[in-house]
């Protein structure tokens, strides 16, 4: 508890961003890696759609929960010029990686196309275009940690 | 560790002889959080030209006499 306390309310904010990330991955990943494996999902756009929908939910419903508790203990605080800095620096590096998995991503698809074409079957037309999705969805929430990770970094440091 | 920011401040020393005034209170007169101006004291974060201003302000001295920049060995810098 003594930890929490010496914890800024941005730090506290960071933090719960992070609870909220996590529980929100250790629900879907699970279970979408459970609907995949059961061959083309496609075909189960039913059950896909159920389990989306059902995380929506159940992360709006832990954000308000977990940044309820944080305001309702501390006062709300601006955001001052240091404060959009150090975001700065998080957005900064989060974008590049971003980029980088993306454009990796994209290299796989153009393979996948030029391969294809040749007739030999590549790693993601074997899994098929919603692994790709995921891949995508898995590439933003490590950016997202990233810039999490960054600014928390820069608060610990006090910079 | 960090490196050592150039730029050198007396706002320890200002706020004591402005009868002891707090941290938190120097932060809410101009305008930013305890710990962005805690920073700021510990030379770790150095504000924009119009924060600096705003502490000069606030105990109505010159800027430079807050502020100093402390020039490196190297005369080009």
């Amino acid at each position: 508890m003594k930890l929490l306390e010496n914890l800024s309310i941005r730090e506290k904010g960071l933090w719960a961003e992070v609870l909220v990330n996590a529980l929100v991955a250790v629900y879907y990943f699970p279970k979408a890696i459970a609907l995949m494996a059961q061959g083309d999902a496609l075909l189960r756009g039913r059950e896909m759609a159920g389990l989306v929908t059902s995380t929506i939910v159940l992360a709006i419903v832990m954000s308000t929960i977990v940044f309820g508790a944080i305001h309702i203990k501390g006062e709300a605080e601006d955001r001052d010029e240091r404060d959009l800095q150090i975001e700065a620096q998080g957005n900064l590096l989060a974008y590049r990686v971003l980029c980088g998995f993306l454009v990796l991503i994209l290299g796989q698809i153009v393979l996948w196309e030029y391969f294809d074409a040749a007739g030999i079957g590549t790693l993601l037309k074997e899994a098929g275009s919603l692994v790709v999705g995921h891949m995508i969805l898995l590439t933003m929430m490590f950016a997202s940690v990233i810039k999490v990770a960054v600014q928390l970094y820069h608060y610990r440091r006090g910079v | 560790m960090a490196k050592a920011l150039p730029i050198k401040n007396n706002i320890r020393r200002l706020r004591f002889e402005a009868g002891e005034m707090t941290q938190a209170e120097l932060a809410e007169k101009v305008g930013v959080t305890r710990q962005t101006l805690h920073a700021i004291e510990a030379a770790k974060y150095s504000p924009t030209l119009e924060l600096a201003f705003k502490i000069a302000a606030v105990f109505d001295v010159p800027l430079d006499e807050v502020f100093q920049y402390q020039q490196e060995k190297n005369p080009a810098l």
